[in-house]
């Protein structure tokens, strides 16, 4: 069994990668593999809330749903998310680490398959 | 002349060590393809990967086609000679090509109808297996 690390780098609003990589770490999370997902890039836009997301309500949900899936390491890139101007508030319910690039690369390091998506 | 002889002897015997290395490290592959097979190189890097893989001792454990990739799996794929390429492979070494469930019904493909030889419908659980099961696994995006 390898450790996986899913990275999510596609705006929910461009085609259909960003909903596949959220399967890929639920799929992950029932066979109960190591999985950690980090959102960077446009990824971040991913954890938008529901209301700026329009039709895309689904995924923002399901991102919710990661820790029910035992997908307890959760990513996200501050500068990306900065830039994005998100708001915190959607990010309340979702516990997850802010990253540097640095230590992205670290976490990279630290998974044996890396899922770029 | 006993010199070079023994260059020659050298070089030959460095050059099987070499080749004997490649097949003591054999690995397993799996691959992930998400670039378009009409608009990206994705797919025939992909199938290139392959074939330099297996003719060097190595498995591939499974091809699974996400995204635009999932084109590949159509019977009216606009890129008739990679498909007939990945087709042939394929059949060669029963490879395992998995086309993304969702992915294949965004391009009206199913499995009764327009599926081309050679390719499965699946969902993603089997590139989670693949992840698990193969030594590496790479991506070749759009």
């Amino acid at each position: 069994m390898h450790s996986l690390l899913i990275i999510c780098r596609q705006s929910p609003a461009n085609g259909t990668l960003a909903q596949s990589a959220i399967d890929a770490a639920l799929a992950a999370g029932i066979f109960e593999q190591e999985i950690a997902v980090a959102f960077i890039g446009d990824g971040v836009k991913q954890l938008c809330s529901e209301a700026t997301q329009a039709g895309k309500k689904n995924l923002a949900a399901q991102i919710q749903a990661l820790p029910l899936y035992g997908i307890e390491q959760i990513y996200v890139d501050n500068i990306a998310l900065t830039n994005a101007n998100i708001d915190a508030i959607s990010l309340q319910d979702l516990p997850h680490k802010s990253i540097s690039s640095t230590q992205l690369r670290e976490l990279m390091n630290d998974y044996d398959h890396v899922i770029t998506l | 002349m006993p010199g070079f002889f023994f260059l020659w002897l050298s070089y030959l015997s460095g050059f099987f060590s070499a080749a004997h290395q490649e097949y003591d490290n054999e690995m397993k592959f799996a691959l992930l393809i998400t670039g378009s097979p009409t608009q990206s190189q994705a797919c025939q890097s992909a199938v290139d990967f392959c074939r330099a893989a297996l003719s060097t001792g190595h498995d591939i454990y499974r091809i699974f086609l996400l995204d635009k990739a999932a084109e590949l799996a159509h019977q009216h794929c606009d890129n008739r000679p990679l498909q007939h390429e990945w087709q042939t492979l394929q059949k060669n070494h029963q490879l395992d090509i998995i086309a993304c469930v969702n992915s294949a019904r965004e391009f009206q493909i199913s499995d009764k109808n327009n599926l081309a030889n050679g390719f499965v419908i699946s969902g993603m659980g089997q590139l989670i297996d693949a992840s698990a099961n193969a030594d590496r696994l790479i991506t070749f995006g759009g």
